[in-house]
Order: structure tokens, then C-alpha cells, then sequence
């Protein structure tokens, strides 16, 4: 035990830190802030409109879609980028190992392009 | 041919497997072609193997097949052994086997289940043969379990009647017993001499030398002995043998009267150099021998069924068997097995054709006059009795006394005084049998017409009935294998003495029972008790049967039922208690992992 | 990157072009068929580029990959796993609505993920190919969307299977932090301090997490039951066999320091899931539910072996292990390619309750007696391949005195085979009069034909397999 307190006081050192700075905030916020009751106190999105309706709703994601494909091939990019500023020292190892890479792309941007992935309005989407 | 003898056993082996995988798809023709000829190729190959085997003059052939089981030490191989015994055994098995065989095919041909029947008889064979061609003990039990399945099997054959169902249990459930004692021999034995090879075990025995293993060495005898006496229907476990006389004839004929109840004697003869250490053992043999000829002969007199006559002078040819081993005539004891082969393979034969003539009646109060009816099956009938009584020139008369001879030679005179006994008994009861069945006025309705001469019928019987004639000139070669009977033969009138009484038996059987007197049962309690074999069954019912049943009537709700309802009990619970955990909420799972991982890395910092 | 390196990963770069393909083809013009044949080339190329250049000895491709025994063997299982859910998937996806080829596509990205574990030497390829394998796991349990049960299960997957991974991580970064270096054969220091012991903790929770075992079982049940079978299937074989690899080979790197906390942690471990496992399946009616409970006693099971290892020698551990994976991964391809026959991906769930299979023998004979044979299997009944597996187990125990796991794994296979027979019986007992319907095509149930002639075959002739498992693995 003596031991693993000697590894372990940061951590716990840490924990604790963390725990006080937290109940710190809240105790203050909950002690300066002001305490208004109104009819809307206890209402949801006190800044915004009521809900209404079901949480379970469908809708489209293919802008969402967009966000993603744009992360993927933002990333990618990364390692094209990385790649390119090596080049001279990878040589031609590397410039078959970067050609394969964007042949994968390839066929990824291929495939989504064929299964309809791109196109914004739904209703195109067969 | 040296190399052909597995060939034996498994060709009735395979023709068994076949007729189980096509049972209800082949024909009558075809089963027997199948069930008989398996059989035949078997014998011609037996003739054809034995032909070599003498003329070589050998001492054994061995034939190593596979490695069966790896034990410490000793590996029990699948291999076969051929001395003069079991070549003799095989003879016996493969050649009245077929005859019986043949004479089954027409037996059965009009039942529905005759692949079955054939089957369970070709696998008969096969096991029978395992037994006697076993090089070890191990596989030697192989065949000894196989026989008594094939035994259970046949002798509730027409398992649709309840009566012929309990037989065939009980014949199980007794040679169990004995089957359980052989059990325990064979595992004495491999602690003795750490090998269960016979050839092992027969050089090692003479360089034991007379010391504190003396009673190691009786109590192996005994077990041994129980095993021999349980598959051969003798004192005390001979009860089962007059009720496996429900299965059809033939299975009388080849399993309980031919071959297996004779493997008890094989059995012994086989170990006879562990017998000859313990001459208390021996006796004991001649003992159960002497006592079961007479009861069974006893208990012969009275039945009035008759194939439970020929059971009961089966057991008590056996006895003759056990005698003959008893008194150290080892050679004169197999000598009778073979003979009484034939002629008790022949009698059961003629039963089974009388039997069928009558429409399966077997109560011979109601059979009589049948000599004039069915003159050739009666005429054979009468010859396999004459060589049962043991009429000099048959072969009975050979074999058997070469076995009085023995025990006129052993120390107690007792027994030579019960083999004479018995002598009279077979007389008795045997021309009993004859005369009610085949003299007389018959008592049944209806006339009969004889099988023909060429009839599958008749074919096997004319070779049994020659056999039992001439069987008697054919005494065995055994000198290699089993030691000689003492030479010296009695004195005349000790000779001459059991065919003396023999005319005797036949006298009093025509006083007692000859045509002139209307047959009828005896109604007193002491041929009741006869008819009982002597109330062996009541004895056993009361002393084993009852208070089983009592008991466990008595623990029908045991305590350790109660436990196990307990542990069930148990389990459940925990099941309930455990499936409270996947309550299906994702918090509670997360919750869970989390805590898993940390109870995880809590034990590491306890338990460092 | 040489050409003996190029080589070695034929396998894995066979699967890599033939998602490519697959997606190509998918991209040009739909069709069920093809995509599935195309599926199916690849990993039996693949497979037989696996079984051709077998390793016979450790050898490293780049710092990130290693080839060697003990991981190929895993790679064959995974391979193996992979065909037979290509088989079974045909016919049970026949009657659904939603496009078929991305099923191929997704898990033959999966067998790439389990195929990398089984092969990584590298946290890097570790955290990478488990990704890999699970994320699309997760569109496969979902595949039919209507199914609710199966969203849910999906989702349940991807929230636990992120706690875990974020463990995973945890793990190597505390392990990080005190050796400096992310190779898995150096990872764990000689001198340990408490922080790489904790690091080790938390990736053995998340291994264990892979594995379904106790105290990290508890999402086993409802993904199991969710999933469709397909789905579930892989999550049964592939992600096992490629986790258990990874665990038999930090288990085989384990400092001497280390093997004396692993030895009571997994100890209890083991013991509990072998116990919970079995007790927890107990009554169960659903045969998914009650696979995914006899997941986590099988998997105790074999943690056993993975003890042994931590205490003695290696080659018979690592066989028995491969052994015992490969034992339950045929009787599970046995029980799920049944099930999948039976059921429909279309339909809004699988025919998985114990009464669904009520009489099935009366019914379709040749199913009743697959589905019976895998089930004692996986109750270690004599002359099936389960058998052996456990006999290599306790072999293994009873050699290193286990004397508590040997406890344990006879008291869990005796409460086991309660509910083996108990689906046995059913299926055996008076059914419906019904006739089930059956999908199924000739290969499939051809398959499933050789995967029951294999589990006899290895049941009765164990040597023909055991001998060649000894020398395959015998040079790690």
C-alpha cells in the first residue's frame, strides 16, 4: 500500500483537485447566481421554442453525410501532405506506396459516387 | 491360409452388418444366402485353415491384427490365437453352426423378421469366435459379452410375448452376475502377472512357485470359475438356461446347447495350468460338475415341456463337462463338448421339427405315437437320445466315459458315485422323453406327413445324426495344449457299470412311463418341486429378488434425491439472480463495465 | 519492404484488392450474386495464400506487422469464419429489402481488421485493426433496419465497444508513458511500476471486454439476441479468435513480473465467466441468448489455457488454446448456419427461440442432427471435437495443479450440458405440425455438411489435426 502511495499521490492529487474545482463551480454558481422563478423557469429550452412531437423522427442526414466524407478525405489529404514534403527521401518506394493510396481513394470516391452518396436532394437518390 | 483366419469371424461379422443395414428391404432368398452362406464360407474356411494347421503341425499360430488398447505396459492387441483347442472349438462352431444355420433358413422362412433373426445369429458367430480365437483375455471378453447380447437378443426374439421378453432378461441379468465375476478374475489377473495375454499368462504360471499367492491364485479360480458358471448354466447360476428355451429353436440348438453355454468349460480348459496350481479350485469344479448333472437330471425327469427337457440335460452334460475338468480330465471334457454338440444339436433339431408339426405345441403329455407319424425325424430323435444315454458305439458313450474313467480315478469316490447317478438319470429321463413323444397313442388331432428325405429339413439332421454315430471315433488331438487323462483304465465292471445302468433307466422308463400307461403329468409336490428345478427360483426370489424390491420401495424418496433436488434448486436461483444483471438499460451496462474495470484495477493495488 | 514481406502479407493484400473490387463492381452495376462470389473468392484466395506460406518462424514486416504461428493460425479461423458467413448470408438475406452487396463489403472489411490483429506486432496496427474489425460490425448488426431490436443491439455495441476502446487506449498510453515504446513485444517494462501495471489492467479489461468475459460480459446477452445471425456469427468468431491472439501474445510477452498479478486476476476471471457464464444461460429459451452466454463460459474456458501460459510452457498452451478456438468456432458456424437456414433477414426476427426448433428433427432430420452434434460439442461430449478441446484444457490444468479451474470448468460443463440437452430434447420432442420453411442452397448447407463432417472427424481422429498443430506452432 505504502507503495502505490508513493506511485499514486499526482493522481489522486489530481482527483481531487478535479473534484474540488468542480464542486467548487457549481457551489458558487448555485450561491451567486440569481434565482428568478418564473412560469418558464421549469419549461425546456428556456431560450428557445417549446418541443412538440415525438423525439423519434427521421430526417436526412446527407449533409451530415457531407461533414463525414469531407473528414475522411480532409484527413487523407494529411497523409498525401506528409508524403510530399518527404518525397525526395521516400523515393520511389514511397511514390508506388502513395500511388496505391490514391488508387484507394479512388475507388472510394468512385464508389460513392456511383451508389447516389453525393447527391444532395433526396428524392434524386433512388 | 495362415493369413486368412481373421477371415472367420469377420466374414459372419460383416454378413451381420449387412443384414442389419437391409433388414425389411431384402427377401427370404436372400437373407439365407446371406445368413447361410456367410456361415458356409466360414466353415469351408475353417476346414481349409485346420487342414494346414495339421498337416503343418504346429503347436499355435498367432495372427496380430491391430492395436486395440494401449494400457501401461501390456498393449492388448486385436490378434487371434490357434492352438488344437480352439482350432477344435472352431470346428465345433463353424460346422454345427452351419448346420444349424441351414436348418434355420427353412426354420424361419416364413417369419416377417428373419434379417433380424439372422443377423443376431451371424453376429452370434462371429463373437462366439472372437472368444475362442482370443490370443488375451480382454478380447476373449469381447466375445463373452457379444455371446450373451446375441444370447439376450435371441432368446427374445419374438419379443412381442411377455413371457419370452422375461426370459431373455433373466438369462441377461443371471450371466451377468457370473459375467461380473470373470470381470473381477480377469482384473486379479492383471495385477498378478500385469499382462492379460493368454500365452503370457499360461508360461508365467508354472514359476510362481507354491507361496503366499496361493490365495490370490484361488480366489482368481473362483471368479474365473463364476464367470464359466454363469454362462454355463451350472450350480448355482443355472436358473436362467430352462427359460431361455422361449427363443426359436435353432437359437436352442447353437447357443444353448452347442456353443456358448460351453464356453465356460473352454474358459477353464483354456486356464487349466492356473487351476492345476490350486487343486482346492479343481475340486471345487468337479464339485459344481457333480452336483449340477444330478439336479439337472433330477429336474429333468419331470418336465413335460420339451425343449425345458433337453435345457435341463444340456446343464447336466455340462455338469458331466465340469466334472470331467474337475478330475483333471481336461481332454475327455472337451471330448464330451464336441460330441454332445452333435447330438444335442440334433435333438434340439428334431424338437424344433416335431414342434413345428404340431403347431408349436411342446407339452409332450400331448404329443405320443409319433414314431409311426414322422418315422425319420423320430428315428434321428431316437438316435440323439441313444447317444445322450451314452449306448456304447455312439458318440456319447466315447466322451463320457473317458470322463467316469476320470473320476473313478479322482480322490473322492463320491463324485464317480454322482456321475454313475446321473448316468441313470439321463437313461431315465431320456427314454421318458422318447416314449411319450414317439410311442403311445397320440393325443393330439390331425395327422402329420414326415419331412422329405432331401427337405432343408432333414439335410442337416442326416449330417448331425451321422456325426453323433460316428463322433465318437473322432477323439481330438489335445496333447499339445492340455495334459493327458490318466491312462490306466478302470476295471471291467467299473467300465461296463454306467451302460448297466443305462439298460436299467431304460427299464424303469418303460415301467414308469412305457406306452402301456396313458402318459399324464405327476400331481405330487415332489415332481412339482422337480418340475421347479428343485426351487431354485423361489430360493433366489426370496433370498435377492424381494428384498431389492423392498429396499428400494423403501427409498423410493431417497436422501440423496433430495440433495440432488437441492443442487437443481440451487442453480436456478443463481440463474434467476444472475439474470437480474441484464436488465437490457445501457446505463446499467456502462455502469457494470465500468465498475468491472475498476473493480480490476482495484484487486491489483489488494491483491499486489 | 522487400518481396519475402510482400509475400507474407499476400493475405492480407488479396483481401485489401478484393474489397476494392468488390466495390468497383458494386459501383458498375448491383448484383447480389456476383458480390457474393466475388466475396467468397477473396477469402478463399486469401485462405489459401494464408495456408501456402505458412510461418514457420517470428518474422517481422516493418516495425507495425509481425508474421507468425500463432497468429496465422488465428488468421486461419478468422478466414475460415469469414467463408461461412458469405455461404450462409445468401440465401438468409434472399427475401430482404435492403441493398445486399455492402454486406460483402463490410465484412470483408472486418476479416481485414481481424486478419491485421491476428498479424499486429504494433499499438499502432492493434487500435487501428480493431477498429476496423468492429466498426463494421456495427452497420452488419443493423443490417435489416426495420429491425428494432437490431438498432438497439447496434447502438448498445457501439457505446460499449467505444467504453472499452477508450480503456484500450488508456492502457497503452499508461504502458506508453513507462516503457516508451509501442511495440507489443517490448511494451511491458521488466521493472514494472504501478502505473504500467494498471496500464496492463485496463488493456486486459478491454480484451476482456472483446472476449465477453466476466466482469465485462454484460453486453454480450442483448447484442447477441439483437444482431442478426450473420452478424452475430462474426461476433462469436472473428472478433474472438482475432482478440484471443492478441491476448495469447501478451500473454506470451508477459515479464515474469507481471505473470504473478496476471495469474489471480484471470484466475477469477476465468472462473467467474466459466460459472456466470453457464448459470446465467441456464433457462434461456432464445438460442441466440443462450449462444451469447455459452460465449462467455467458452471463452472463460479458454482464458485457462491463456493462465497456463502465463505459468509454464508455451507450445502445448498455444495448442491447446488453438484447439479449443477452433472447436467452438465449428460448432458455432454449425448452430448459426442452421438458424440462418431457418430464419430470414427480411423477416422482423430470426426463428432463434427454443420453441421455433420445437420437433425440428421430425421435420428436417440432417438440421436436428447438425444442430445436435455442434450443441454437444459445445458440451464436450466424447467423439466431438469439443471434447477434445476440453480434454487439451484439462490436460493444461491439471498439469500446472489449477486446482480451482479445473473446479470450475467441471462444475460450469456440468451446469453446461443442462441447456445443451435441453435444446437437444426440443429438438427431438412432438413438434408443430407445420412445416418449417427452409432456405438454403447446396453450398451452404454443403458447408455446413463438411463443417459437421470436420467436427466428427477431429472428434474421432484427434491426432490427424493435434500433430500438425503441434509443429505448425511448435516454432514460436
Amino acid at each position: 500500500m505504502a507503495l502505490a502511495w508513493a506511485e499514486l499521490w499526482p493522481i489522486l492529487l489530481y482527483f481531487l483537485f478535479t473534484l474540488t474545482l468542480l464542486a467548487g463551480v457549481m457551489l458558487l454558481s448555485s450561491v451567486l447566481g440569481p434565482k428568478n422563478k418564473g412560469h418558464s423557469t421549469d419549461l425546456p429550452y428556456e431560450s428557445g421554442i417549446l418541443s412538440y412531437g415525438g423525439a423519434r423522427v427521421r430526417f436526412g442526414n446527407h449533409f451530415f453525410l457531407y461533414a463525414i466524407f469531407f473528414v475522411i478525405f480532409d484527413m487523407e489529404v494529411l497523409f498525401l501532405f506528409a508524403w510530399a514534403i518527404s518525397l525526395k527521401e521516400s523515393g520511389w518506394m514511397g511514390f508506388i506506396e502513395a500511388l496505391v493510396f490514391i488508387l484507394v481513394l479512388l475507388v472510394a470516391l468512385v464508389y460513392l459516387w456511383r451508389i447516389g452518396a453525393l447527391r444532395v436532394k433526396a428524392e434524386e437518390r433512388s | 491360409m495362415q493369413d486368412w483366419l481373421f477371415l472367420i469371424p469377420f466374414i459372419p461379422f460383416c454378413s451381420s452388418i449387412l443384414l442389419m443395414l437391409f433388414a425389411g428391404r431384402i427377401n427370404t432368398l436372400a437373407t439365407s444366402l446371406l445368413g447361410v452362406g456367410s456361415l458356409a464360407v466360414s466353415a469351408v474356411l475353417t476346414l481349409l485353415v485346420g487342414l494346414e494347421f495339421y498337416q503343418q503341425g504346429a503347436q499355435s499360430w498367432q495372427q496380430s491384427l491391430f492395436t486395440w488398447l494401449e494400457l501401461d505396459g501390456a498393449s492388448i492387441g486385436f490378434s487371434l490365437y490357434l492352438d488344437q483347442l480352439s482350432m477344435l472349438m472352431m470346428g465345433v462352431v463353424c460346422g454345427v453352426g452351419f448346420l444349424i444355420h441351414w436348418y434355420a433358413a427353412a426354420y424361419m422362412a416364413s417369419d416377417p423378421h428373419m434379417p433380424r433373426f439372422f443377423a443376431y445369429m451371424n453376429l452370434f458367430v462371429a463373437a462366439m469366435l472372437v472368444l475362442v480365437l482370443a490370443d488375451n483375455l480382454v478380447l476373449l471378453y469381447l466375445g463373452w459379452e457379444g455371446v450373451g447380447l446375441c444370447s439376450f437378443l435371441l432368446i427374445g426374439f419374438w419379443q412381442q410375448e411377455k413371457a419370452n421378453a422375461r426370459g431373455a432378461r433373466k438369462a441377461f441379468v443371471v450371466t451377468r452376475i457370473g459375467d461380473t465375476a470373470l470381470m473381477l478374475g480377469l482384473l486379479m489377473l492383471f495385477d498378478l502377472f500385469a499382462s492379460l495375454s493368454i500365452g503370457d499368462i499360461l508360461t508365467q504360471v508354472p514359476q510362481l512357485g507354491v507361496s503366499n499367492l496361493d490365495q490370490k491364485l484361488l480366489w482368481i479360480c473362483l471368479l474365473l470359475l463364476g464367470g464359466a458358471v454363469g454362462k454355463s448354466a451350472q450350480l448355482p447360476l443355472q436358473t436362467w438356461l430352462p427359460d431361455a428355451m422361449a427363443g426359436p429353436t435353432p437359437v436352442s440348438a447353437l447357443i444353448h446347447a452347442a456353443t456358448m453355454v460351453t464356453a465356460g468349460v473352454y474358459l477353464i480348459a483354456r486356464l487349466h495350468p492356473l487351476y492345476l496350481q490350486v487343486p482346492l479350485a479343481l475340486e471345487i469344479v468337479a464339485w459344481v460338475g457333480a452336483l449340477t448333472l444330478v439336479l439337472a437330471g433330477l429336474a429333468a425327469l419331470m418336465q413335460s415341456d420339451i425343449k425345458r427337457v433337453l435345457a435341463y440335460s444340456t446343464m447336466s452334460q455340462i455338469g458331466y463337462m465340469f466334472l470331467g475338468l474337475g478330475v483333471m480330465a481336461f481332454d475327455a471334457a472337451i471330448f464330451h463338448l464336441m460330441t454332445h454338440a452333435f447330438f444335442k444339436a440334433l435333438l434340439f433339431l428334431c424338437a424344433g421339427s416335431i414342434i413345428l408339426k404340431l403347431h408349436h405345441q411342446q407339452d409332450i403329455f400331448k404329443m405320443g405315437g409319433l414314431a409311426r407319424q414322422l418315422p425319420k425325424t423320430s428315428g434321428l430323435f431316437l438316435l440323439g437320445l441313444l447317444a445322450l444315454v451314452a449306448v456304447p458305439g455312439s458318440a456319447g458313450f466315447f466322451s463320457k466315459e473317458a470322463i467316469l474313467a476320470g473320476a473313478w480315478q479322482a480322490s473322492n469316490p463320491m463324485l464317480w458315485y454322482l456321475g454313475l447317478f446321473g448316468a441313470l438319470l439321463t437313461s431315465l429321463y431320456s427314454f421318458r422323453l422318447y416314449f411319450l413323444v414317439c410311442l403311445g397313442t397320440p393325443s393330439f388331432k390331425g395327422k402329420t406327413q414326415d419331412y422329405g428325405a432331401a427337405s432343408h429339413f432333414m439335410l442337416p439332421l442326416w449330417i448331425l445324426g451321422g456325426l453323433a454315430l460316428a463322433g465318437g471315433y473322432m477323439a481330438p488331438q489335445l496333447a499339445a495344449v492340455l495334459p493327458a487323462s490318466p491312462l490306466e483304465h478302470p476295471d471291467l465292471l467299473a467300465m461296463w457299470l454306467p451302460v448297466g445302468l443305462a439298460l436299467v433307466g431304460l427299464l424303469l422308463a418303460w415301467w414308469w412311463f412305457g406306452p402301456a400307461k396313458p402318459p399324464q403329468p405327476s400331481t405330487a409336490a415332489w415332481a412339482a418341486l422337480l418340475k421347479d428345478g428343485l426351487g431354485f427360483d423361489r430360493l433366489y426370489e426370496t433370498l435377492f429378488t424381494r428384498p431389492l424390491l423392498w429396499f428400494s420401495r423403501l427409498n423410493r424418496r431417497d436422501g440423496f434425491d433430495q440433495l440432488t433436488w437441492l443442487m437443481v434448486w440451487l442453480n436456478l436461483n443463481i440463474h434467476r439472480l444472475g439474470t437480474l444483471t441484464q436488465n437490457g438499460q445501457l446505463r446499467w451496462y456502462l455502469a457494470v463495465m465500468l465498475a468491472g474495470g475498476i473493480l480490476m484495477l482495484g484487486g491489483l493495488l489488494w491483491w499486489r | 519492404m522487400n518481396r519475402i514481406e510482400l509475400i507474407s502479407l499476400l493475405p492480407v493484400l488479396v483481401l485489401a484488392s478484393g474489397i476494392m473490387v468488390l466495390m468497383l463492381q458494386t459501383a458498375s452495376r448491383r448484383s447480389e450474386h456476383l458480390s457474393r462470389w466475388i466475396c467468397l473468392l477473396t477469402l478463399i484466395l486469401s485462405l489459401a495464400a494464408q495456408l501456402w506460406h505458412y510461418p514457420d518462424a517470428a518474422q517481422p514486416i516493418t516495425r507495425l506487422l509481425a508474421f507468425e504461428p500463432v497468429g496465422a493460425f488465428f488468421g486461419i479461423l478468422v478466414l475460415v469464419a469469414g467463408v461461412s458467413v458469405t455461404l450462409i448470408q445468401g440465401p438468409y438475406a434472399a427475401k430482404q429489402r435492403e441493398p445486399a452487396e455492402e454486406f460483402y463489403l463490410l465484412l470483408l472489411c472486418s476479416c481485414l481488421g481481424a486478419l491485421l490483429l491476428t498479424l499486429a506486432s504494433h499499438v499502432g496496427t492493434v487500435i487501428l485493426s480493431l477498429e476496423l474489425m468492429s466498426l463494421p460490425f456495427l452497420a452488419m448488426m443493423a443490417y435489416n433496419r426495420q429491425r428494432t431490436d437490431a438498432l438497439e443491439a447496434a447502438f448498445k455495441y457501439l457505446i460499449l465497444s467505444g467504453a472499452a476502446s477508450s480503456l484500450l487506449l488508456m492502457g497503452f498510453a499508461l504502458l506508453y508513458v513507462t516503457g516508451g515504446t509501442l511495440e507489443l513485444a517490448h511494451i511491458l517494462p521488466e521493472q514494472p511500476g504501478l502505473l504500467a501495471r494498471a496500464g496492463l489492467v485496463l488493456v486486459m479489461a478491454a480484451l476482456a471486454f472483446k472476449l465477453s468475459l466476466v466482469p465485462l460480459h454484460i453486453w454480450t446477452a442483448d447484442v447477441y439476441q439483437g444482431a442478426n445471425l450473420s452478424a452475430t456469427l462474426l461476433l462469436t468468431s472473428v472478433s474472438k479468435a482475432a482478440a484471443f491472439a492478441l491476448l495469447i501474445k501478451l500473454m506470451l510477452a508477459t515479464p515474469p513480473v507481471f505473470a504473478r498479478d496476471l495469474y489471480l486476476m484471470l484466475s477469477l476471471m476465468a472462473i467467474a465467466s466459466m460459472l456466470l457464464g453457464n448459470w446465467l444461460a441456464l433457462l434461456q429459451n432464445s438460442i441466440k441468448r443462450l449462444m451469447a452466454y455459452s460465449a462467455i463460459a467458452h471463452m472463460g474456458y479458454a482464458l485457462v489455457a491463456a493462465i497456463v501460459a502465463t505459468q509454464s510452457g508455451h507450445r502445448l498452451v498455444v495448442e491447446g488454446a488453438a484447439y479449443y478456438l477452433l472447436a467452438y468456432l465449428i460448432a458455432s458456424i454449425l448452430i448459426f448456419g442452421i438458424l440462418a437456414l431457418l430464419s430470414d433477414l427480411g423477416a422482423d426476427a430470426d426463428k432463434d427461440d427454443i420453441h421455433d426448433v420445437k420437433g425440428l428433427f421430425w421435420q428436417h432430420p440432417w438440421l436436428a442432427v447438425g444442430l445436435s452434434l455442434a450443441f454437444l460439442s459445445l458440451a464436450g461430449m466424447p467423439i466431438t471435437v469439443g471434447f477434445i478441446g476440453k480434454f487439451y484444457l484439462l490436460t493444461l490444468a491439471v498439469k500446472s495443479e489449477l486446482w480451482w479451474l479445473i473446479a470450475a470448468m467441471l462444475l460450469g460443463s456440468a451446469v453446461g450440458l443442462y441447456y445443451y440437452l435441453r435444446v437437444i430434447f426440443s429438438l427431438y420432442a412432438e413438434g408443430k405440425k407445420g412445416e418449417t420453411a427452409v432456405t438454403g442452397n447446396h453450398t451452404s448447407r454443403g458447408w455446413l455438411g463438411l463443417m459437421a463432417a470436420v467436427l466428427l472427424l477431429l472428434g474421432i481422429l484427434p491426432g490427424l489435426l493435434g500433430d500438425r498443430l503441434g509443429l505448425l506452432l511448435l516454432s514460436s
